[in-house]
């Protein structure tokens, strides 16, 4: 209690060097959280996009599928996966998926493509495609009868082709045969990202099963979309154990998107580093206020020594005094970081103008970012500037009972 | 009478890199329980060198130090420290309180080394202020008091745990003469009444006047008998004349 009252009464000695302090380490944690929640938002609704778009956060496949994508390679029982899937609570819910390539011709001429067959009353909820159609409208279900199709606004330029124009769709069948389809477009999309724009399109999954010659039960994927990410390991557990005896393989989203994960990765440590640099030059703050202050009270020091105080006391207490100040910067800096995190969340944070709009792994990043705050970031922050603070506390406390307590009281 | 404090032919000499300086040059001196005595001399005389090392603030170059029956010159410095916390009080010339601690805390903060109870620091906390005429000024910080007060609550904390010996270098050099009439009063009430031991060292006559014994120092060296005007104390008294030299230069 008395180290407690003398560090608390000690920092109030010199109010405005403390609040100084306390604002610059303040400052440095606010600033450093904010950018882990920006970020973790950027990742989140990238992450997210992706996963909705695609295979779900959870993927079920054939084993040999990733080597060798083919139409034959495909899951034999939807139902069965669906069976277990929506077993678990922390399913939202289950999409079966057909992928495949192929040729799409005009009288223009013909690209190599990527499709991607979907439920389109489901995928209307979920995908980023259906939010991003600039001309037409995205599928329908009456749209299996007309084969409708969505492509990107590039592939549309390089085809010449516009709404309700025809395109042909070849590729092979699950029996290895080439197949041809006759599609009618019924949308443009626009994603941002060259790969998708120019390269991908989507149509109802009933069409792409005829085409590939699978059942109403087949595709070549099964997506699990969660209604919490943080689910996702239990999620993939739970479901590994229960297709144990199927002959399917069982991904996280980082398996099927490499290139996002990659990405989200290096984000997560290049911020984790630069929050460390930004914390560390705001401990300086710290050091020179508690340095300052021992220098300043050597006699203070020198006196308490001659009255028998131990020396451990007086480190500790000079230890406690800087711990005191990490505490309550970070604590403020947190709050604030929070603050505009939260702000930032309610409202969104519009960067489209900033120039910096981009794609990872094909897919286009949201310039409208809501930061997502996390306890895991704020223990982060928090823990980053308890450590510096403890490792600029060791010379301060060190020096404050190194005092020669006759000669400093002699010089009075 | 039982001697509290003995010097045998002790030294202190100081290294100043191309020159070493004598500040004590053989000292034999011996204080007594319940003495009341004043070191005096002209600065630079020693004076605050022999407090230095009664208190194990310092240590000598050579010789025999006895402080409470503690042969200091073997004790290790926590062991020193032990000894002015539990049989030392300090009365330093420039007030030295605790500037964030108030009176009433700052006349407890020995006890509260020693880990008394707070009951009991708090009553004698307490009792020492009412003794040394600060009651009412229990909770106010030392920037709130005058220099007087201030060395009045330094004489509380020094009292408070009840020290066999209590040392004060240059009390009233900071006080003027009213303030110092006072605490000099204080002082000797509180060896007379409660009988605790005092070495004052001082360049004042007016407490040299109120001093059963004086001890005057000269460039290290006893300068003249040291005298027991009540017939107290039993000091060893060595005169030693000539001043040394600075060596090693």
């Amino acid at each position: 209690m008395l180290v407690l009252k003398l560090a608390w009464r000690n920092l109030l000695r010199n109010r405005r060097r403390t609040l100084i302090t306390i604002f610059s380490i303040a400052s440095g944690c606010a600033l450093s959280f904010f950018f882990f929640a920006f970020q973790a938002g950027v990742h989140k609704k990238t992450i997210d996009d992706a996963t909705r778009m695609l295979a779900g956060q959870i993927t079920v496949e054939h084993p040999q599928y990733r080597d060798a994508p083919k139409p034959s390679l495909f899951v034999p029982s939807v139902a069965k996966v669906k069976t277990v899937a929506e077993k678990m609570p922390d399913v939202e819910l289950v999409k079966p998926l057909c992928l495949g390539n192929g040729v799409v011709s005009s009288a223009a001429g013909g690209i190599g493509i990527g499709f991607l067959g979907v439920e389109p009353d489901r995928e209307k909820e979920l995908s980023q495609i259906a939010r991003s159609i600039v001309k037409g409208r995205f599928l329908e279900s009456s749209d299996v009868d007309i084969k409708g199709v969505v492509i990107g606004e590039r592939l549309a330029d390089r085809l010449h082709v516009d709404v309700g124009n025809k395109l042909v769709l070849t590729t092979t069948n699950a029996q290895g045969d080439v197949v041809e389809e006759l599609l009618r477009v019924v949308g443009i999309f626009k994603l941002g990202s060259a790969t998708m724009d120019g390269a991908l399109i989507e149509l109802p999954i009933a069409v792409v099963r005829r085409v590939m010659g699978l059942t109403e039960d087949q595709a070549t994927q099964v997506g699990l979309v969660l209604k919490r990410p943080e689910a996702q390991a239990m999620v993939l557990a739970e479901t590994k154990r229960a297709l144990a005896g199927e002959n399917l393989a069982v991904h996280p989203w980082e398996t099927l998107l490499p290139a996002i994960a990659t990405w989200v990765s290096a984000g997560d440590r290049a911020n984790q580093v630069m929050c460390g640099v930004v914390l560390f030059l705001a401990s300086f703050a710290i050091l020179n206020t508690i340095l300052m202050s021992v220098i300043e009270r050597k006699r203070e020091f020198a006196m308490l020594l001659a009255l028998g105080t131990p020396p451990q006391l007086l480190r500790i207490q000079v230890f406690v005094e800087t711990l005191m100040l990490g505490v309550l910067g970070s604590g403020i800096g947190l709050a604030l970081g929070a603050s505009f995190a939260y702000a930032g969340q309610k409202n969104g944070i519009d960067m489209s103008d900033s120039g910096a709009a981009g794609t990872v792994g094909g897919m286009a990043l949201d310039p409208h970012v809501r930061p997502a705050l996390s306890t895991e970031d704020a223990v982060f922050v928090a823990v980053v500037v308890l450590v510096v603070t403890t490792l600029i506390a060791i010379y301060p406390t060190l020096r404050s009972s190194r005092v020669d307590v006759a000669n400093t009281l002699r010089s009075q | 009478m039982t001697s509290i404090v003995e010097l045998e032919n002790v030294t202190k000499e100081y290294d100043l890199g191309a020159t070493k300086v004598q500040a004590l040059g053989g000292i034999d001196l011996t204080f007594a329980k319940g003495e009341f005595t004043v070191v005096m001399g002209p600065s630079g005389s020693g004076k605050s060198t022999l407090l230095n090392i009664v208190s194990g603030l310092d240590r000598a170059t050579s010789g025999k130090v006895r402080v409470v029956d503690v042969d200091t010159m073997k004790c290790s410095d926590a062991a020193l420290s032990k000894l002015r916390l539990e049989k030392i009080g300090f009365v330093f010339q420039a007030y030295n309180l605790i500037p964030v601690l108030t009176a009433l805390e700052n006349a407890e903060y020995v006890m509260l080394l020693q880990r008394r109870p707070a009951a009991e620091r708090r009553d004698r906390a307490k009792a020492m202020l009412d003794l040394v005429g600060l009651r009412g000024l229990e909770d106010r910080f030392p920037r709130q008091l005058s220099g007087g007060q201030q060395q009045r609550v330094a004489i509380a904390r020094a009292i408070a745990a009840e020290p066999v010996l209590v040392l004060a270098d240059e009390p009233t050099a900071n006080l003027d003469s009213k303030t110092a009439a006072a605490l000099i009063d204080l002082m000797e009430k509180l060896n007379r009444e409660k009988g605790v031991t005092f070495i004052i060292s001082t360049h004042d006559p007016a407490v040299v006047a109120r001093a059963h014994r004086t001890v005057t120092l000269r460039d290290g060296l006893i300068a003249k008998p040291a005298t027991a005007p009540d017939g107290m104390g039993t000091a060893s008294k060595r005169i030693t004349e000539g001043a040394p030299s600075p060596i090693g230069s």
